[in-house]
C-alpha cells in the first residue's frame, strides 16, 4: 500500500493534531523572534549557533533514552539495525526541531548580552 | 508520459489494471493525471476535478469506511445529493480496543465524534436501514422513512453475533471472568479488569476463535499473547495456563505468519486446540461448551475471551444484496460484491465496502482503506457511464503484536503474498518499529484515511 508524500503529510497532521494550537503558537512566536534578531543582525552569531545545537544535542540524548518508556516500552524491545537507526533518527529530528526553536531566541539572548 | 503513468499505476499496489483495455481507457480518460501532477501516488485514482452530477447517492453506515467514502466522495463530485444514514454520534476507534483491554490504553483514547469527519453539504440521517429495496433503488430506515437513490454505497460493517453463543451475552463481559474485545470501549475496559485479575490469581485461561470471517483476525492472538506477556513482566506466569481453543486448523491465514505462530505459541506454553467451536458459556460455574469433531468438550476456566461468530447486519443479510449461495452465503450472508471492483454483480449501481462485503479477505481498517478509493472511484465512473478502471488486489494489513513493544507488521494481498508499504520493515520478524506504529501512529492514519486523504 503505497503512501504518498501528500498521504503521509496528511497522518502526520492527524498526530499533532491535539496540539495545534501550542505548536501554531510557538512556530509564530519563534518566527516573531527570527524577524527580531535578522532586523538586529544577530542571528547568524557562534554563541547563538553554540547555545542552538546545546539545546539540541541535549533534547536528542533526552529524546534517544526515553523514546522506548515514551512508547511504553524498553531497550530490551529494540532488536536490529531497523529499530536502532529509527530511534536515533527519531531523537536527531527532535533534536534539529529543538535547535531550530532555540536558535532565534539564543540570537536575541546574545544580543542583549552584548549591548 | 504513457511510461510514467502505467509505472505510477503500478506502483500503487490497490490500482491493478486487469486488462489492456482498462489501461487503454484510464490513459484516454486521463484519470490519474492529478496524481502526476500533485507529485504522488495518494490522488492517482482520484477524478482531475470533480464531476458534475445530479446523482442522488446513499451512503449506509457510517463508520470508518462509510464516513472515508463520504469525504471521497464529496471531494469527487459536484451538484451530487449525498445522504448518509448513520444512528451513532459516538465513534469508537476500534483497532486501539486491543490496547484498552490489555490496560496499556485509557478508553478516553479511542472516543470520537463521527460529527468531526462528516464532510459539509450532505445530509446526516441519523437512523438506522432496516430495509434494503435494490430492486426499486431506496432504503427503509427504523423510523420508516423511505429514501430513494440512485446510487447505493454500503459500509454498515458486521454484526458480532453474541446470541450464537448459548448463555452468553454482552452485560456478562466484565464478569465471571469473561472478556471480549469485540464490544465497545466500557466492555473492552472490563475486560482489562478480568485480565488484570487473570494475571495476579492464574488458573486456566481459554482465548477463543470462532470460525469464519471476523473483523481484525488477529485481534484474538494479540488478547492471547499481551496477556501473557504481562504476565511474564508481572513475574506470574508460572500461576496459569494458557490454552488457544480454534475454529480451524490453522492460526493464520497468511501461511508465512501462521508458520510463525505455530512456533511461537507452542514456545511460550500456550496449547492450541483445533478444530474446537465455542458453543456455550455457564458464567456462574465458569465452564465453557465446545464443539469438536468428536463431540462436545467442556472445559473450565477462570478467564476466558469470547470471541463470537460475526455476520452481515440483518437488514443487509436477509436483502437481495447479500450473497445467495456459496461460501460467503454459508459463513456471513456478506453483501455480494465482485472482489476486485467492489461493485455488485447484480445491482451495478450499488458498490460496498469495508467488513460488511464478502470478499476473501479482509475485515479491517487496512482493508477499508484500500477498498474506499476503489469504490468511489469505481463508483464515479459508473455515474460519468464510463468502464470501471479501478481495481482492489485484497490488500489488508495486521500489526501483529506479539509483546507489549514488540511486533510484526503484517501486510498481504489476495494471493497472500507479503506486499509491505515500507519495505525497510520485514514482514517476518519481531521488531520495536511496529509497535511504535500502533501506539503511535495508525491512529492518525485512520483518521487521515476517515478524512478522505490517505
Ligand atoms: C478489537 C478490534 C481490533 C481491531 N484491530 C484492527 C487493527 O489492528 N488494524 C486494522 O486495520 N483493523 C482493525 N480492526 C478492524 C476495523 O476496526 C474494522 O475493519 C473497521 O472499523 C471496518 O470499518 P466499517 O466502516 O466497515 O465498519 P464500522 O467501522 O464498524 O462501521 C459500521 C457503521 O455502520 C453502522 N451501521 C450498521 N448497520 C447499519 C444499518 N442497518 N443502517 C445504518 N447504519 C448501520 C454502524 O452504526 C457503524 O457506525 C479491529 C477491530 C476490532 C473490533
Amino acid at each position: 500500500m503505497a503512501f504518498s508524500i501528500v498521504g503521509i503529510l496528511s497522518v502526520l497532521l492527524e498526530v499533532i493534531r491535539p496540539l495545534l494550537p501550542l505548536l501554531i503558537a510557538v512556530v509564530v512566536i519563534d518566527f516573531i523572534l527570527l524577524l527580531l534578531a535578522l532586523r538586529r543582525g544577530t542571528l547568524v552569531t557562534s554563541g547563538a549557533i553554540r547555545l542552538a545545537v546545546i539545546v539540541g544535542a541535549i533534547a536528542a540524548v533526552i529524546t534517544f533514552f526515553l523514546a522506548p518508556a515514551l512508547t511504553r516500552s524498553s531497550f530490551a524491545n529494540l532488536s536490529g539495525a531497523l529499530d536502532y537507526l529509527s530511534l536515533i533518527g527519531g531523537a536527531l529530528g527532535v533534536g534539529v526541531l529543538f535547535a531550530l526553536l532555540t536558535w532565534p531566541p539564543a540570537a536575541l539572548l546574545q544580543r542583549s548580552q552584548k549591548s | 508520459m504513457k511510461n510514467q503513468l502505467l509505472s505510477l499505476i503500478k506502483e500503487q499496489k490497490d490500482l491493478a489494471l486487469p486488462d489492456p483495455g482498462r489501461r487503454r481507457l484510464l490513459q484516454a480518460s486521463g484519470l490519474g493525471l492529478a496524481g502526476l501532477a500533485a507529485g504522488g501516488t495518494l490522488l492517482a485514482s482520484q477524478p482531475a476535478k470533480a464531476v458534475d452530477t445530479s446523482a442522488r447517492i446513499v451512503i449506509v453506515g457510517g463508520g470508518a469506511a462509510g464516513l472515508s467514502v463520504a469525504n471521497r466522495l464529496a471531494d469527487g463530485l459536484s451538484g451530487a445529493r449525498i445522504t448518509i444514514i448513520e444512528k451513532r454520534e459516538q465513534h469508537i476507534y476500534q483497532p486501539g480496543l486491543t490496547l484498552v483491554a490489555t490496560g496499556i490504553w485509557n478508553q478516553r483514547k479511542v472516543l470520537d465524534r463521527n460529527a468531526r469527519y462528516m464532510p459539509s453539504g450532505i445530509d446526516w440521517i441519523k437512523g438506522l436501514v432496516s430495509e434494503f429495496d435494490p430492486e426499486s433503488n431506496r432504503v427503509v430506515t427504523d423510523s420508516g422513512q423511505v429514501v430513494e437513490y440512485d446510487y447505493l454505497m454500503v459500509t454498515t460493517g458486521l454484526h458480532v453475533d453474541f446470541a450464537a453463543i448459548e448463555g452468553m451475552n454482552t452485560d456478562l463481559i466484565g464478569t465471571q471472568g469473561i472478556g471480549c474485545v469485540y464490544d465497545n470501549n466500557d466492555h473492552a475496559t472490563r475486560t482489562w479488569q478480568m485480565i488484570d485479575r487473570f494475571a495476579e490469581e492464574g488458573g486456566v485461561g481459554l482465548f477463543t476463535r470462532p470460525p469464519g470471517g471476523i473483523k481484525c483476525a488477529g485481534a484474538p492472538l494479540k488478547v492471547t499473547m499481551l496477556t501473557e506477556d504481562l504476565m511474564q513482566r508481572r513475574g506470574t506466569r508460572e500461576r496459569a495456563q494458557f490454552f488457544y481453543p480454534t475454529a480451524g486448523t490453522g492460526l493464520f491465514s497468511q501461511p508465512d505468519m501462521n508458520d510463525f505462530l505455530k512456533q511461537e505459541f507452542p514456545s511460550r506454553d500456550i496449547t492450541v486446540q483445533w478444530n474446537h467451536v465455542l458453543a456455550g458459556i455457564e458464567p456462574e460455574i465458569k465452564r465453557a461448551t465446545f464443539a469438536t469433531p468428536e463431540g462436545n468438550v467442556r472445559l473450565d476456566y477462570d478467564f476466558i475471551h469470547v470471541v463470537p461468530p460475526m455476520r452481515a447486519p440483518d437488514a443487509l443479510a436477509n436483502s437481495d444484496l447479500a450473497w445467495q449461495a456459496g461460501s460467503f452465503a454459508d459463513d456471513g450472508r456478506w453483501m455480494e460484491v465482485d472482489k476486485h471492483t467492489m461493485r455488485h454483480p447484480r445491482f451495478p449501481n450499488v458498490f460496498g465496502a469495508g467488513d460488511c462485503v464478502g470478499t476473501p479477505i479482509g475485515k479491517t481498517a487496512a482493508s477499508v482503506k484500500a477498498q474506499v478509493p476503489v469504490a468511489v472511484e469505481n463508483m464515479i465512473q459508473a455515474i460519468q457511464q464510463r468502464e470501471m478502471t479501478a481495481s482492489y488486489n485484497g490488500y489488508t494489513s495486521c500489526p501483529l503484536i506479539t509483546a507489549r513493544g514488540r511486533g510484526i507488521l503484517v501486510e498481504f494481498d489476495y494471493a497472500l503474498d507479503m506486499v509491505p508499504s515500507f519495505p525497510f520493515i520485514s514482514p517476518y520478524e519481531e521488531h520495536w518499529v511496529p509497535w511504535v506504529m500502533k501506539d503511535r501512529m495508525l491512529h492518525a492514519a485512520y483518521n487521515a484515511m476517515m478524512r478522505g486523504r490517505v
